[in-house]
């Protein structure tokens, strides 16, 4: 204890320049309302953010000539013998001198803040360029302790290398690069994934490996090399690489574990998109126990077909503006967007994969969309089009050079395009609230001819379109507040507004087999169901509560779940029952089951029967013994 | 603290070797110092001397073998041993930016017997300046600062490895002085390496010499000098029997016009009465050497033969 103290005084007694210097930085804040850019700002403020300013700056700059001055010039000038013939142990020597610069540090950084904050008369705090804002003492401390636990036993053990020049040292510089080099390209591949949970479980693994490292290293090589360079370098490197090297081959097996989820490791599936036909759809969640990561695979559950999308959760992927993976009206072909490197990339690649190959195969167009686009694929999965801007370009996917472009009207920010009957036209959806709402349909020829709108709404309203594709029904609450229902052949083109029978809500859905469903939104659940021109035919039970509509297994059935009270979410009681559209029977098939998709399906799709419960367990119900079987998710 | 009883075992080297890499600077060095003794160890450049110190002071672990001071294993016990210890290195080491106030006062924490009055008297006897860093002291004032240092701890121990190496000579014999004053006044025990091979005439109660990292010899400096002589034989050299000079097992021979010069490692008077009644009276002179002398011969290029 008393070399350990000793050396503290020493080294406080040699380095007193650093908080002197400190507060004569500090002070210089007290000036920064002064500035010509700080006119009209408060003055306590501007004096706390320039403080925080030089707080940063002060805590690095000096980190680093702490660290790389620790004992790396003792070690070059061989002075460090002069403190090994004294009765002074190793242990004491680094850890007086470390303790004394950290001292040294943490007074050099208080004492940069300290002016500002005596003239406010209030508690220090800190601004890091990323927080967006002063933080409280705590987090900030948490933040800045960064710089003495990395930063400078980091300088230190750099200028140790660069000073020795041994062997050692050059293998030591040769593995930094080589683990830099690992980390970032594993890091880089987890973080395209958009598996950021992981990321931030293996980034706080490597955080305390470095810190242990380069601590236990620099410890060691003065503990155990004691004055000699040569020896001290070997203990720096052994205990460097002792530790890191395990870290990155660790961090390796768990990206390659994390990253090799499949299906079955799924938890849950908060994420599923169903193709309109067929057995195929995109399912995404957490997987088992990877830190939240949610990967993403086009899947066929069936015979467990799966290829692995790009860039996670093509949900949390919209969010930031990336276009979701879509399936031709057939369900024959699917395709979704791959960003080139990491998920805020651009420009995307277009990906295709029909899927009724045996196993379906990725293929990249050599395609690239914005993420502002709009994309569609013909019925047969043949042709692509992609609508940006009023240009629209149709690929045919077989034959590149029959493809073209044309101009098109825009589809707005909520818009969506798909391909008519017969994929003679592309439909252009436009819709959008700014500055009022309006939704409007457009027929656009291909491959030329005049643009059509055949449909024109100012004002609330409900879009949707028979699983078919030949018919479109929008529920529309005018500026007057009058509910209207108006139907449009997208075949003919012909648009009718139909009376709502007595005791009807005002969203319409179109059927599979030309009826409607009609469904209140408020005053609890009321179904009904009618014929192509409106008439009732039928009302469904169970009436009043809350009420879903989901898919239609078969052509003459119907998925919905009901629950006798107006809340909504978990605990509401809900059942899923079998609705009966041509006898209005409701069968109950279980407690806590959702049908995935609504009317959009072909009926006898798999997405016409997928159910999931609330804890997003994922089942498929068999149209014919009306049995519910567990798909994805934990049992 | 109390110093060792004389004649207690203070340094012990066993078996110590020392490698670079595939340099092998130190090869299996045996020796031992007892208390009160002043031992030098001489050798060339690159003998392996430094690399010796450095593993008696603790800063080394040797390949093999061990050093033990006062009794403990320097390697493991280092610190706690060191606070008996006193020493000097070949290149004065401390901090340039301290001054010599600021280590008095840092080794005044370190050591429990740290003799402040006597530290300050010596430095303001020597003319050390006291205030200024040690940076910016002549080489001579840091050699007298260093042995300040190891002074005032009042050692059992004094370690100097080459102290007056680039000194000149008034600096030189200025320290060599307090090391002598020192030792009467305490019997502090010795290890000493050094070049400067007078300087320890008279000095040095026990000598060894490391060449090329093996122990050439390690006796007593009187033994030595009795054993190493120089012998004249005045008589043309023509006229000189080889196998009497063969006899003598000489280290060099040198020929003369007056005759021939021999160096023996194992002077022996009755052989030489042996050989005696060959030559003329009077022709043959038994003279000693000095230690550098003696150094040269031993520790020179092997058996050489010279004609003047």
């Amino acid at each position: 204890m008393r070399g350990l103290l000793a050396v503290v005084r020493l080294e406080l007694e040699r380095r007193w320049v650093y908080p002197a210097l400190a507060l004569a930085v500090g002070l210089l804040a007290l000036a920064a309302p002064l500035l010509p850019g700080a006119a009209g700002q408060p003055p306590d403020d501007v004096r706390e953010a320039a403080a925080s300013a030089l707080f940063w700056l002060v805590s690095v700059v000096f980190g680093v000539l702490l660290g790389a001055s620790l004992f790396g010039t003792d070690l070059a000038e061989q002075r460090l013998g002069f403190f090994f013939s004294r009765p002074i142990r190793g242990w004491a020597l680094w850890g007086g001198r470390a303790g004394a610069a950290a001292v040294l540090l943490a007074a050099s950084a208080a004492l940069v803040l300290l002016p500002a904050a005596l003239v406010a008369q209030q508690a220090p705090r800190f601004t890091l360029f990323w927080s967006g804002g002063p933080l409280g003492l705590e987090l900030g401390a948490g933040q800045w302790l960064v710089v003495p636990l990395v930063l400078m036993p980091g300088a230190h053990a750099l200028r140790s290398l660069a000073l020795a020049r041994s062997r050692w040292s050059l293998g030591s510089a040769a593995a930094v690069l080589g683990v830099g080099m690992a980390v970032w390209w594993l890091g880089r591949g987890l973080f395209n994934d958009w598996a950021l949970g992981p990321l931030a479980v293996a980034a706080g693994v490597l955080e305390i490996a470095v810190v242990v490292a380069l601590v236990g290293g620099s410890a060691a090589q003065i503990m155990v090399g004691r004055a000699s360079v040569e020896r001290g370098q070997r203990a720096l490197a052994l205990v460097l690489w002792g530790v890191l090297l395990p870290a990155t081959a660790g961090f390796a097996g768990w990206s390659a574990w994390v990253r090799g989820a499949g299906p079955g490791d799924l938890l849950s599936a908060p994420t599923v998109m169903p193709a309109p036909a067929g057995d195929w759809l995109v399912v995404s969640g957490p997987a088992r126990r990877r830190a939240g990561y949610r990967p993403a695979f086009l899947l066929r559950p069936g015979p467990a077909e799966a290829i692995r999308l790009p860039a996670g959760d093509p949900f949390l992927a919209a969010a930031i503006g990336r276009p979701l993976p879509g399936f031709s009206a057939d369900g024959s072909t699917a395709y979704w967007v791959r960003p080139e490197g990491h998920p805020f990339a651009s420009p995307l690649e277009l990906v295709v994969a029909r899927l009724d190959a045996s196993p379906p195969r990725p293929r990249p167009l050599g395609l690239f969309v914005g993420a502002a686009e709009r994309l569609a694929l013909s019925a047969d999965g043949s042709r692509l089009a992609r609508l940006a801007s009023g240009l629209l370009t149709v690929e045919e996917l077989a034959r590149p050079d029959r493809s073209f472009a044309r101009r098109a009207p825009d589809a707005g920010p909520d818009g969506e395009i798909w391909f008519g009957p017969g994929g003679g036209s592309l439909f252009v959806l436009e819709r959008g609230c700014s500055p009022r709402c309006r939704v409007a349909l457009h027929r656009v020829p291909l491959p030329e001819g005049e643009a059509e709108t055949w449909l024109e709404i100012q004002g609330q309203a409900v879009w949707s379109r028979s699983a078919a594709g030949d018919r479109a029904v929008v529920s529309v609450v005018d500026p007057e507040a009058v509910p209207r229902l108006v139907t449009v052949d997208l075949v003919g083109g012909a648009r009718a507004e139909l009376p709502l029978p007595d005791g009807a809500g005002w969203i319409g859905r179109p059927l599979a087999g030309g009826g409607l469903l009609l469904q209140a939104a408020e005053e609890g659940a009321r179904l009904m169901v009618a014929d192509a021109d409106g008439r009732k035919l039928l009302a469904l039970s169970p009436v009043g509560g809350s009420l879903r509509v989901g898919g239609q297994p078969t052509p003459q059935s119907l998925l919905v779940v009901h629950s006798p009270t107006l809340r909504a979410g978990r605990g509401a009681d809900w059942t899923l029952y079998r609705v009966d559209l041509e006898t209005g029977d409701a069968r109950p098939l279980g407690e806590d089951l959702w049908p995935v998709a609504d009317l959009g399906q072909e009926p006898g799709s798999l997405g016409s029967r997928l159910l999931r419960d609330f804890s997003r367990r994922l089942y498929e119900l068999d149209p014919g013994s009306l049995e519910v079987r567990l798909l994805l998710g934990a049992g | 603290m109390k110093h060792p009883e004389a004649g207690e075992p203070v340094v012990e080297i066993e078996r110590l070797t020392v490698r670079y890499g595939p340099t092998t600077a130190v090869d299996g060095v045996t020796l031992e110092v007892a208390a009160g003794t002043v031992f030098a160890l001489l050798g060339r450049n690159g003998a392996g001397k430094t690399s010796l110190v450095r593993c008696l002071l603790g800063h080394r672990r040797p390949q093999a073998g061990g050093a033990r001071l006062f009794g403990a294993d320097v390697w493991r016990h280092r610190a706690s041993l060191l606070s008996r210890v006193g020493v000097v290195p070949e290149q004065p080491d401390m901090p340039p930016a301290m001054t010599a106030a600021g280590l008095g006062r840092f080794c005044a924490r370190l050591y429990p017997s740290w003799d402040a009055a006597f530290y300050a008297e010596r430095l303001r006897r020597l003319s050390v300046p006291a205030d200024l860093p040690c940076g910016r002291l002549s080489r001579g004032q840091k050699g007298q600062l260093s042995l300040s240092l190891a002074l005032a701890v009042r050692p059992a121990l004094l370690v100097l490895d080459d102290p007056t190496l680039g000194l000149d000579p008034v600096a030189r014999r200025s320290i060599l002085d307090e090391l002598i004053d020192e030792l009467a006044e305490r019997h502090t025990t010795v290890f000493l390496t050094t070049h400067g091979l007078a300087d320890i005439e008279g000095l040095a109660d026990r000598v060894a010499i490391l060449t090329e990292g093996r122990l050439l010899l390690d006796e007593p400096l009187e033994l030595l000098r009795q054993r190493v002589r120089r012998i004249e034989l005045r008589q043309p050299a023509a006229a000189v029997d080889d196998r009497w000079l063969d006899g003598l097992r000489p280290l060099a021979i040198e020929r003369h016009e007056w005759g021939v010069e021999a160096v023996v490692a194992e002077f022996d008077e009755a052989r030489l009465a042996q050989l005696e009644p060959a030559l003329d009276a009077g022709a043959v002179v038994v003279s000693g050497l000095t230690l550098e002398e003696i150094f040269v011969s031993l520790a020179g290029e092997g058996k050489r033969e010279v004609q003047s």
